[in-house]
């Protein structure tokens, strides 16, 4: 069946997934256009993972109806496949082949053109930071370095459609910063995007427009703009007034509480991330794999 | 220090408590291979009663039909040790190891002990099955002993002397065996019955090459592949046979756990999001596995060919065929154990405890022929039994896939192999597909 011509990169109506007697996704609506960056946010056990693999083909849907890239995943899932790319939340590579090996072989896997392999395993090589190591055995990458080449194998194919699944558990800020910057290039390229996280920093940069989804469902949609004017939201949060860093606080807070408004004032720090990254900053540090770790393992 | 060390044991031992798989290793695996060993071990050494009684298959072929052959078979017939099987063709029955002993009844051997003069009895044995020609040679000694004195009285007793041309030295210790009679043999087969312990013997008077010609039986060993070396073969064609069965078992049956290995690390997912995905993986990996194992069988008998003599050379491309469904069998049996379980180590103690017993009760460990019958029909309707027959027919025996007029074929253990393969395949694809599929 040829995919229908839509603006629209995933449509959900209604989707429903149960395990037993658990309703993983209940009665989910969701819609991605084409070139959107959309940002899976909820809790675990809100159903992220379920309806990330219900659109990758990888499980069927109970009830809904869901159309990606136009394909039916159930019935077009060899066709979808090829079109879409999954970056997992594990690091779903070979640890006893090299980097260029691996490479080599999901590209072989996606079914890249034989003349084009060497060139996609090049880029991707690149785009991970790791064409000085491409034939050392990914057993022996750190965690950052491994979920780099994560990243790139799963794009080896060129997808119009991208989702990532976690992508930057458990690694450094340098590698992190890493994967953000190769998403922002993937996203300025035009490609759509699905990220999941629970990391809400990372949903900020990268991501266009949130879903918010707890026990199966969606419970918010929008920018970070638009949510954060959600009157829930506004309840839970203090407003915010800037003041410039040579301004007495402890003075503006008693100006402010003599006006009648009940505050309290404190220096506004940066995230430790952004300090750490200030500190060390932003170069990836591969080199410091040899040093190992307590578990006598790679950093 | 000590407080430490113990906290550190106690989490241990609750650690240990939890995994199942390390409990069945430790407890369930050695009770069950040491109840199939002390079966079998219980049997050879005459341990077992009734039921339990391991008996030897005696093909007897009687050329005299005179009423003295006939009250011998009848004699050997209630044999506690002997399921004797009246045979036409004794030897071929030997030659392919259908039995591990036969007794031909020479014409004339009635009237012969009736004057004093029998003709010797000729019992042809199986070299590779050692132990159930001890047996053998045990149960018949009481039976002709006592066919013999009732005929011809003691009188025999020199004879005997005379026919086995005893040296001058040994004579006095055989006159004074002889002289024990009917009862002090008897006596003496009931210490070595089974075990072929010969400690009770003089090093110059060996019980077990010398009690054929006490009992005037001419020994003969029939080879299973013309022209194969006696002594040199046996042994290792056994032995590299049950190697070939039990040890591809536990490499494809590892091998297919690459499957749960590449589950849980996730790799398996990634596949399943290619577009050419499902069955194509499971494929993918049986070449894997088939080319693995191959080339250890390869290696295997390669070596077992250069050192020990094993006539892997006599028929190669069947030797092939066979390996090659025995690799395909035990695919099937090791995806289908891949499938089933959740997790590797879940895998590995099922299919240690599975394999060990199978090849135990299947004879790749001690021949089956020495087993209880309840045990040996257990063995033959495992996997182990038919790869360790169908192996053995080619390695020693000299069998085509089809009977000859010597030989009979393997061909029921290669359709039984083949059609068990493709049985379990189907069930591994099925179970893979439920288990591990994408959509």
């Amino acid at each position: 069946m040829a995919a229908s011509v839509t603006p629209f990169a995933v449509e959900v109506r209604d989707l429903c997934k149960t395990f037993g007697a658990i309703a993983a996704v209940d009665r989910l609506d969701l819609v991605v256009r084409r070139g959107e960056s959309l940002g899976l946010l909820g809790p675990n056990g809100a159903g992220k993972t379920t309806t990330l693999r219900v659109l990758s083909t990888l499980c069927a849907a109970d009830s809904g109806v869901v159309r990606v890239l136009g394909l039916d995943p159930v019935r077009e899932g060899a066709a979808l496949r090829a079109r879409i790319g999954v970056v997992p939340q594990e690091i779903a590579l070979y640890g006893e082949l090299t980097a260029r090996e691996n490479l080599r072989f999901f590209a072989r896997m996606h079914g890249v053109a034989p003349a084009r392999i060497a060139d996609r395993v090049g880029w991707a090589l690149d785009a991970a930071g790791l064409g000085e190591r491409a034939s050392s055995r990914v057993e022996s990458f750190s965690g950052g370095m491994k979920r780099r080449l994560n990243l790139v194998a799963a794009l080896l194919h060129e997808p119009e459609l991208l989702f990532l699944d976690e992508p930057t558990a458990g690694v450094d800020p340098q590698s992190r910063n890493h994967v953000f910057e190769a998403v922002e290039e993937l996203r300025r390229a035009g490609l759509t995007l699905i990220y999941t996280t629970h990391q809400l920093g990372e949903v900020e940069r990268l991501c266009d427009r949130i879903v918010v989804m707890d026990r199966g469902r969606a419970i918010a949609d929008g920018t970070l703009e638009t949510l954060s004017a959600l009157p829930q939201v506004q309840r839970s949060m203090g407003a915010g007034l800037e003041l410039h860093p040579t301004a007495d606080l402890a003075r503006a807070a008693e100006v402010l509480r003599a006006a009648g408004f009940p505050a309290t004032v404190r220096s506004a720090r940066p995230g430790l991330e952004e300090v750490f990254l200030a500190l060390t900053g932003r170069a990836l540090r591969d080199g410091d794999v040899a040093t190992g770790d307590l578990d006598g393992g790679g950093a | 220090m000590f407080r430490t060390a113990w906290i550190l044991a106690t989490k241990d031992l609750l650690s240990f408590s939890r995994d199942r798989t390390a409990l069945m290793l430790t407890f369930l695996l050695p009770i069950v291979l040491g109840a199939v060993f002390g079966t079998a071990m219980s049997s050879m050494s005459g341990g077992g009663s009734g039921a339990s009684t391991p008996k030897v298959e005696l093909a007897v072929e009687d050329r005299d039909m005179s009423d003295l052959s006939r009250a011998l078979v009848a004699a050997l017939q209630t044999s506690a040790g002997l399921s004797v099987e009246p045979s036409d063709g004794a030897r071929r029955r030997v030659a392919n190891g259908e039995v591990a002993c036969g007794l031909v009844i020479p014409e004339g051997y009635g009237a012969g002990l009736a004057a004093g003069d029998p003709l010797d009895l000729l019992l042809l044995c199986d070299p590779s099955q050692a132990i159930s020609q001890q047996v053998v040679l045990f149960q018949l000694a009481p039976v002709l002993l006592k066919q013999q004195l009732d005929t011809m009285g003691a009188g025999v007793m020199g004879r005997a002397l005379e026919r086995i041309d005893f040296p001058a030295p040994q004579r006095a210790l055989a006159e004074v065996a002889l002289r024990m009679s009917y009862d002090r043999i008897e006596s003496l087969l009931s210490t070595t019955e089974g075990t072929g312990d010969t400690s009770e013997a003089t090093p110059d008077f060996d019980l077990l090459s010398d009690l054929p010609g006490l009992l005037g039986l001419q020994r003969e060993d029939v080879a299973g592949r013309a022209g194969a070396d006696v002594a040199r073969n046996a042994g290792p064609s056994h032995a590299f046979a049950a190697m070939a069965v039990m040890m591809l078992l536990f490499s494809v049956v590892g091998a297919g756990g690459s499957l749960l290995q590449e589950r849980a690390q996730g790799t398996l997912t990634r596949l399943q999001l290619t577009p050419s995905a499902g069955g194509a993986v499971l494929i993918g990996k049986l070449i894997a596995i088939a080319a693995i194992a191959l080339a250890q069988l390869v290696t295997l008998f390669a070596f077992g060919a250069l050192v020990f003599g094993v006539p892997v050379a006599e028929a190669p491309a069947l030797l092939a065929l066979v390996s090659v469904i025995w690799v395909f069998l035990a695919i099937g049996i090791g995806i289908l154990f891949a499938v089933v379980c959740r997790t590797q180590k879940q895998l590995e103690g099922i299919s240690t405890l599975v394999i060990l017993v199978m090849s135990a009760v299947g004879g790749a460990w001690f021949p089956r022929e020495i087993t209880p019958e309840w045990f040996r029909a257990v063995g033959s309707v495992t996997p182990v039994a038919w790869a360790m027959d169908a192996y053995h027919g080619v390695l020693w025996y000299g069998k085509g896939i089809l009977p000859t007029a010597e030989r009979s074929g393997i061909w029921p253990q290669l359709l039984t192999m083949a059609a068990v393969a493709l049985v379990l395949l189907a069930l591994a694809f099925r179970q893979y597909r439920r288990h591990f599929g994408a959509t």
